[in-house]
């Protein structure tokens, strides 16, 4: 009996297969239902420069789309964006392949671009406003899409506005796209673990350092952390660089102003009178080196010069030694680079900032207005 | 074993019809072509549309629902540059840092027909006459002050410079933005029109219609119904049914300012009528155009010019070197009582006529006409004669004087030529009328049979 049914199951089985698989046998694709598109650039359109230069430089080497004429689907539309000038397009497209492609390109190569680089960059005129947590001046995503914000407001011929505000947000969200294709050693995490504060970063100022930050935004977790660490180190000068690092060696104190504080002096010199705290860059401070080096800081007394008060340094009570946990993080950073993409940081940044003092906008421009 | 192998055919029954069911032909297609096919022939379409006879077309702009609208005149072009053109505040902002006037600005930037969810009208490159509206900073305030109106940051003015585009009519685009779902339109202009030429008189058109002092004016619907509209040169307009609890009755409504009249941001209906574009008439109100009966029109002139409710006052200069605010008997009787005023006790050689005003007195519960006496550079005292305004019929009034202040007694009592006067407007009959039958701000109240004399009330 069991083995009727068996049968009988059996062959309705695959009777009903057979039909199935009949009824998708003479399917063949037909041609596509999309049109052709022609992708050649029309050499009398008003864009056609650009579009050229996009098209030789960041298309056909990196797969790359260069989005200048913002598609407003292409970014978040809980936010109010506005697309970018056409001129700063030009400015972003030209300056992006000066200090970052090329960059990247040089001490990488170029196949490292086409494979790790992102797919897409996205100009945005407009900062990205959240009401309650500040603006966003650039955003990475999914390790291929690169979101640069603010293009309307970039003034590209101050060079320091343009390495603070754009150049260091490219580096800073490259760091993004390679850190989503490859993640960093969990050891870079444990060195500021307990003190990362995603609310409150905006309200701190330099004393940040000093607890192991490059900038009070790497306080607000461990990936901008890791960005931005990366970001500071390739773009800042020796001169900052050198001063962010002194900066985390101090202890700060913040006087009811919201100053941040290094020094202190007692009015005439007198411990048992209430501590004035004056800025790092106190113009009355004067500074005398023993020939042992020895520091010595004077608040400069108007009232009487020849009796200056003795400054003192703020004492670092946060526990943290903040250069060395900067140092520690560039280290991370830089063995990262060397082992995950055969990348020198240090390189990088050599060529990054030999390119710095060369910048000029005007010679760049000419990469899209001489275009025939 | 037989009910097992009852089920067991019906089973292959059910399963072989399924299975067959899947080999039948293919349902006949709804359209003719692939979507993508026809979403890229409707682009060719709507570019050939928007650039084809000039490319000039007027945008009628809303950003938000709580703002008015702006007119945008539009160049497409085929290369894909747009000529954009307005003419508002914002851009006097711009311009000149100032939001208390409206400035003309106009800038090329780019634009494309986009697929998105459908065919998508996309400004994506930055315009700074235009894309003000979209800017997340925060929506300036201008003057002293003005860091810009709290809590706006981050969203600015909201506005939307991508559009879908609904349905092409009678030359006409309809648009909804594709952020915030507004309607649009697009209308096609003459190629040869100059687009500040045209706005100036956008611009002149919304400096006219309505007057911002003038508290309300009607829709008055075919069947007679009235509404009441407040605040209508603000373009963010009251509306409450006459009769209703204005407190609990209100809606609101934005509008735009139009080359020929004014529109509603949505068609609205009231009691069962549904409106939207009006055309200015030659008197100044406003006509219908979808039904051509509705209108929005002053109330009657008297109603202003004697109103108790909202505290108006109309001033009429008596400077008689250069007021051209009276005619006729009452520019003699003022050129009369100045010549008689040096002689009345208490006042001086150069007293004269200053100025007349009309308002309402809340704590004596009247009406006053007030002729204000320059006695010096700094000194002006008021004689008071209080009155009752009787509306004889539309448009036409008389006074009723009722008595006066001590001050309008030793007038009267020195000049005979006062007394003549209060004696003229107490005796006359006065035809009302004005300008614009929708911002009345100047009423001329002329003599009934004499209609050169005359003295025009200016709300103040």
């Amino acid at each position: 009996m069991k083995k009727i049914q068996y049968y009988i199951s059996a062959f309705l089985l695959v009777a009903v297969t057979a039909m199935s698989l009949s009824s998708c046998g003479d399917d063949k694709l037909g041609p596509s239902i999309f049109p052709e598109v022609d992708e050649s650039l029309d050499p009398t359109a008003t864009t056609y420069k650009l579009d050229k230069f996009l098209k030789e430089n960041y298309l056909e080497p990196f797969n790359l789309t260069f989005l200048y004429k913002m598609p407003d689907i292409s970014t978040n539309m809980n936010y109010n964006l506005v697309p970018a000038q056409y001129d700063k397009a030009i400015d972003m497209a030209v300056t992006c392949k000066y200090l970052w492609f090329d960059v990247y390109e040089k001490v990488a190569s170029k196949q490292f671009l086409q494979t790790y680089g992102p797919r897409i960059i996205l100009l945005v005129g407009s900062a990205q406003i959240s009401p309650n947590y500040g603006e966003t001046v650039g955003l990475a995503e999914g390790g291929v899409k690169i979101t640069l914000f603010k293009v309307n407001s970039m003034n590209p011929y101050n060079f320091w506005e343009m390495n603070d505000s754009y150049f260091h947000t490219m580096h800073h969200e490259f760091a993004h796209v390679l850190h989503q294709t490859k993640t960093y050693p969990t050891e870079f995490r444990e060195i500021s673990a307990g003190h990362y504060v995603p609310g409150e970063w905006r309200d701190r100022g330099v004393e940040i350092a000093s607890e192991g930050f490059v900038t009070g935004y790497a306080a607000s977790e461990y990936n901008e952390d890791f960005a931005e660490t990366v970001a500071c180190y390739i773009t800042f000068t020796d001169e900052r660089w050198a001063s962010l690092l002194e900066s985390a060696s101090c202890g700060w104190h913040k006087d009811k102003k919201g100053n941040y504080c290094r020094f202190f002096y007692y009015p005439d010199n007198d411990a048992t009178k209430d501590a004035v705290y004056v800025t790092q860059g106190d113009d009355l401070v004067s500074t005398v080196t023993d020939p042992d080096g020895t520091v010595h800081r004077y608040y400069y007394n108007a009232n009487n010069p020849r009796d200056p008060f003795i400054v003192y340094e703020v004492e670092d009570e946060d526990g943290i030694d903040g250069k060395k946990a900067i140092e520690q993080k560039v280290s991370i950073a830089r063995q990262w680079f060397h082992d995950a993409w055969g990348i020198d940081l240090d390189e990088l940044r050599q060529e990054v900032r030999s390119r710095q003092p060369s910048y000029n906008i005007v010679e760049l421009r000419k990469w899209v207005t001489e275009i025939q | 074993m037989k009910k097992f192998l009852n089920i067991s055919l019906l089973t292959f029954v059910a399963l072989a019809s399924l299975s067959l069911g899947s080999c039948s032909n293919e349902m006949d297609d709804i359209f003719d072509e692939d979507a993508i096919i026809r979403l890229e022939n409707a682009r060719a379409e709507y570019f050939d549309i928007l650039t084809r006879d000039g490319g000039k077309w007027k945008l009628e702009y809303f950003s938000n629902t709580g703002e008015p609208g702006y007119t945008y005149i539009l160049t497409f072009k085929k290369d894909g540059m747009v000529t954009m053109s307005g003419h508002n505040k914002w851009i006097n902002y711009i311009k000149n840092n100032s939001l208390n006037a409206s400035a003309f600005g106009s800038e090329d930037s780019m634009w494309d027909l986009i697929l998105d969810n459908s065919l998508v009208l996309t400004f994506n490159t930055y315009n700074k006459y235009f894309h003000l509206f979209s800017t997340p900073d925060k929506v300036p305030t201008g003057g002293a002050g003005g860091d810009g109106i709290a809590n706006t940051e981050g969203y600015g003015h909201e506005g939307d410079y991508e559009f879908n585009i609904m349905k092409y009519s009678g030359d006409t685009i309809y648009l909804t933005g594709k952020k915030y779902n507004l309607p649009m339109f697009l209308t096609r202009l003459s190629p040869s029109t100059n687009d500040e030429a045209y706005l100036n008189e956008v611009a002149v058109m919304n400096k006219n219609l309505f007057s911002g002092t003038i508290p309300y004016v009607f829709i008055v619907l075919p069947d007679g119904t009235r509404w009441f509209a407040e605040s209508f040169s603000s373009c963010y307009v009251r509306l409450y049914r006459e009769g209703d609890d204005k407190i609990t009755s209100s809606e609101y409504y934005n509008t735009i300012i139009t080359h020929d009249g004014m529109a509603f941001m949505n068609p609205i209906t009231l009691d069962g009528y549904t409106i939207q574009w009006f055309a200015r008439q030659s008197d100044g109100t406003l006509l219908c155009v979808e039904d051509q009966q509705t209108r929005i029109v002053a109330d009657a002139l008297e109603n202003y010019l004697f109103n108790s409710a909202n505290a108006l006052k109309w001033k009429a200069d008596f400077d008689v070197t250069k007021s051209t605010d009276m005619a006729g008997n009452y520019l003699e009787l003022v050129k009369a009582i100045n010549v008689e005023l040096p002689r009345v006790p208490g006042e001086k050689s150069g007293s004269k006529l200053k100025e007349a005003v009309i308002s309402y007195n809340d704590e004596l519960s009247t009406f006053v006409f007030n002729m204000k006496v320059r006695r010096s550079a700094s000194v002006s005292p008021e004689a008071h004669f209080y009155f009752t305004p009787t509306a004889v019929s539309l448009g036409q009034v008389k006074f009723n004087f009722t008595g006066q202040n001590d001050y309008a007694n030793r007038l009267l009592q020195g000049s005979p030529k006062v007394v003549e006067f209060i004696n003229t407007l107490s005796q006359a009959t006065f035809n009302l009328s004005a300008p614009s039958m929708l911002a009345p701000t100047a009423i001329t109240m002329a003599e009934n049979g004499d209609a050169a004399s005359y003295l025009v009330w200016n709300l103040q």
